[in-house]
């Protein structure tokens, strides 16, 4: 069986483009002999390997699991479209990197959801398994299927296809729940007996416990609980100290050029801006920070473990790390960190950090980019994003100042309140960059300029205070793209725009209920995959799979929400409480802005927050 | 100052590009702190390449890559920590210093590769060998090659023939394995897989392979009339 796999899949990687995908063997890879293992756990990104790898939960999840003597932890990831098509003309099933084995004969499945439009490659992932798609059609031989990761704090779309879910940071609660398997298995295996001892670990949920009603405007009349010991309400899991977390020392080195070809290194969790139109925001709460020390020992180790040349200091908005410019100052003391660069995610509009930049990173100037999200002062006030037009003006002719001339500024359309005027703003900011980079003496006019105006649709997500918004038709988002393209006439200013009807498709899996689990089958069956890669969107199929379920996708996307509707998700305890998303809500309505909580704390419900020092 | 490293290409690593075969090294130096020169400018990179580079899914026993150091290193002790940095396929067979200027780009002129033809029934085996003797023995083989003239594509027409140094067929007990050393470098440049495409269309034998390995066996240089392996080349 094994062998002919081998030698089928010789044959194809002959075939397919960039075959290094899927050869495993990278440095820093573990390979078990899989015989004397108790749990056999298999890591799926759904998505191909470039962006599955540049995922820095993979190689946190792979180190800590692998490191336990009796558990194995393999990755596969999503084939590509000509190599899927070998597989299935030749019956290979999806095998996983490390040891070649077919996925369907590991004991666990794990796929991490970080966005709805992996969906369809979740269901394909499944498939080409040989896993039956729906759970009620497997049997004890299939894999138990778990998942975790930003959308399962909506978990109810994916119901259907996954016995269990992980419901928030999953350092701890993933090895609870592998070694919860291995004790099951030792006393005989029993997945039902499973799953109920595993819903007593807090952070896990197993809809199969719990049963939906719903009202006649299909909004939800309740949850009952078919499993009488099913809890009430999910709190989520969240690790109290990062310095005492676990943190590998290493990091998988793909063989080929990844999205993100550099060392990856969180220095905090969380975030206390309080955007409204941020899940991350409010999810990953209380903000909770690494130590110098710890940081720079961490590094220390990467750098000696991989051979990457650039290092990138992850959080959610890493400007606001409380000491920063120790941090990149005490890093650069080092001998071994001279010839590493180092990179920050997303900037804060705020000019020191260019300067910090410019000095250690020794000339090498990495893409600029800002997030303004609103084009107006109004809006973003409406949005609480912090920042003036003084701010964007000022840091921009700094960057220009500084040498550079490529910048990029990423814009959401669609918010709420929005008007023609916020829309003129967008534009309004993309000139005043154009202005400021040629109003300048000549000898300060360096490289070629161009600024792009990145605007992404607004899907409301579960958890933020615009949770209740309606979200634009693509009709009215394509409207306002138009109009934003025909106001630019100037080559210089890029306009960048996500495809509108992807994002009526993310609505309807980021706010919807069970029953949309209909629409994700028949998608899949017309062949619905990568759906968040424009050229591969098959909006044709999608709407098909919408038709043939009946069911009213604008409901779930395009309707406003009242308060006192029963949400999906409601039963997931994130620790900022509902009324402060509805106090926030209303704020919005106003324009009142909620300063940054490391000023002064807005009482969002979190418990045992370091913020306020308890 | 200047190394060269005597490496092998193997297994599943015969996926990788020739780019990424330069960002594993490229990594690999810099866990062991090689020192290796970096060029100046405004996007350093390290100088170092690899001669006639392989095309992806040829594997191979023995290729040259040509380093720029700027302190001296201990040959023996390189080899052990490279080798500890590297899978296993690419196994560093020798380093040594350079007194030739020669880089090992221009000083390449064959390479010799070992293709073997496994095929879907062995009984075909005979009448194929005769075949693809016949095939070989003709005075002239076209091969069409594109180039771009002040932005036109003209056709240049060659005889693939003038290419092939040589070309010995053996009988394997379950194969055919065809020895070829071809012209190689930026002297003269026939890829294997031309070669291999074209017998495969001529001979219409697409059905009848099973399985084709391309295996590359060695690097040559010429002194006087007489190929000699680059290892010599000093």
């Amino acid at each position: 069986m094994m062998v002919s796999n081998k030698i089928k899949l010789d044959k194809i990687l002959r075939k397919v483009k960039k075959p290094a995908r899927y050869i495993g063997g990278e440095l820093n890879t573990i390979k078990k002999d899989l015989e004397n293992i108790d749990v056999k756990f298999v890591f799926c990104f759904p998505d191909i390997y470039e962006v599955g790898m540049s995922y820095l939960g993979l190689h946190i999840l792979y180190y800590l699991i692998n490191k336990e003597k009796d558990l194995v932890c393999e990755r596969v990831f999503s084939p590509d479209l000509d190599m899927e098509k070998y597989m299935r003309e030749e019956k290979l099933p999806l095998l996983t990197l490390e040891n070649k084995v077919e996925v369907k004969k590991f004991d666990i499945l794990g796929f991490t959801l970080q966005h709805e439009l992996s969906y369809t490659n979740i269901l394909n992932i499944l498939n080409l398994s040989d896993i039956p798609i729906k759970k009620e059609n497997r049997n004890r031989e299939d894999p138990i299927v778990i998942a975790g990761g930003p959308c399962a704090y909506n978990p109810e779309p994916l119901a259907d296809f996954i016995d269990l879910f992980i419901i928030g940071e999953g350092e701890e609660l993933t090895l609870e729940v592998l070694n919860l398997f291995k004790q099951n298995k030792k006393n005989g295996y029993n997945k039902e007996q499973f799953l109920k001892d595993a819903s007593k670990l807090e952070g896990v949920y197993v809809p199969e416990f719990y049963k939906i009603e719903y009202n006649l405007d299909n909004t939800i009349y309740k949850r009952k609980k078919i499993y009488k010991n099913a809890k009430n309400i999910i709190n989520k899991r969240y690790i109290k100290d990062l310095n005492e977390m676990f943190t590998p020392k290493n990091m998988i080195v793909p063989y080929i050029n990844i999205v993100h070809d550099r060392m990856i290194l969180e220095i905090f969790r969380g975030c206390t801006k309080g955007c409204r139109f941020c899940q991350a925001g409010m999810i990953y709460r209380p903000v909770r920070e690494k130590n110098i020390d710890t940081v720079i020992e961490e590094s220390r180790y990467l750098v000696r473990n991989t051979g990457y040349e650039e290092l990138s200091l992850s959080s959610l908005s890493s400007c606001d790390y409380s000491n920063l410019e120790n941090l990149i100052y005490s890093f650069k003391a080092y001998e071994w960190s001279k010839d590493i660069s180092i990179s920050l995610p997303s900037l804060r509009l705020d000019s020191d950090i260019l300067n910090i930049l410019e000095n250690i990173n020794s000339g090498r100037k990495t893409g600029l980019t800002f997030a303004p999200e609103a084009g107006t002062q109004r809006l973003r006030d409406v949005i609480n994003k912090g920042i003036t037009d003084k701010d964007i003006d000022d840091t921009i002719l700094r960057a220009f100042n500084q040498g550079w001339s490529n910048i990029k500024l990423y814009f959401i359309l669609g918010l709420p309140t929005e008007t023609n005027r916020d829309l003129d703003g967008i534009i309004d900011i993309g000139y005043r960059a154009r202005n400021k980079f040629f109003n300048r003496p000549r000898e300060l006019k360096k490289g070629h300029f161009n600024v792009t105006l990145a605007c992404a649709c607004f899907v409301p997500k579960p958890f933020t205070p615009f949770q209740w918004c309606e979200q634009n038709s693509i009709k009215d988002f394509n409207k306002k793209i138009n109009y934003i393209k025909d106001k630019i006439n100037d080559n210089q200013i890029l306009f960048d725009y996500h495809d509108s009807q992807i994002s009526y498709i993310e609505g309807i899996f980021a706010r919807g209920d069970r029953r949309v689990s209909k629409i994700l089958i028949k998608a899949h069956e017309y062949g619905c995959k990568f759906d968040g890669w424009s050229d591969y969107f098959n909006y044709g199929g999608w709407k098909k799979a919408i038709e043939d379920s009946k069911i009213d996708t604008d409901f779930y996307v395009n309707r406003k929400r009242e308060f006192s509707e029963k949400l999906p998700w409601d039963f997931i305890n994130i620790g900022v409480t509902k009324d402060y998303l509805k106090k926030e809500y209303k704020k919005s309505q106003k324009g009142i802005y909620t300063r940054d909580c490391r000023l002064g704390c807005n009482d969002c419900g979190i418990e045992h927050c370091t913020m306020r020092g308890d | 100052m200047r190394v060269r490293i005597n490496f092998t290409k193997k297994g599943y690593l015969s996926y990788l590009s020739h780019l990424d075969l330069i960002r594993l090294f490229q990594r690999a130096f810099n866990r062991i702190n090689l020192p290796v020169k970096y060029s100046n400018g405004f996007n350093p990179h390290p100088k170092f390449s690899i001669g006639a580079p392989l095309s992806i899914g040829i594997t191979s026993d023995n290729e040259y890559m040509d380093v720029e150091i700027f302190d001296y290193i201990d040959e023996k002790k390189t080899l052990e920590m490279l080798n500890g940095q590297l899978p296993d396929e690419i196994l560093i067979k020798s380093i040594y210093y350079l007194n030739t200027e020669e880089s090992v780009t221009s000083k390449i002129r064959y390479a010799e590769y070992r293709i073997e033809l496994v095929l879907n029934n062995n009984k075909d085996k005979d009448e194929l060998i005769c075949r693809l003797n016949d095939w070989y023995n003709q005075g002239y083989i076209r091969l069409i090659r594109y180039k771009l003239k002040k932005k036109q594509k003209i056709k240049i027409e060659y005889n693939m023939k003038e290419f092939i140094y040589s070309f010995i067929i053996y009988d394997k007990p379950s194969a055919i394995n065809i020895r070829v050393v071809i012209e190689t470098g930026q002297y003269g440049n026939l890829r294997p897989l031309d070669l291999t495409n074209r017998i495969i269309e001529d001979l219409d034998i697409k059905n009848t392979i099973k399985i084709m390995n391309i295996h590359r066996v060695d690097l040559y240089y010429l002194d006087g009339q007489n190929l000699k392996s680059i290892k010599k080349a000093r």
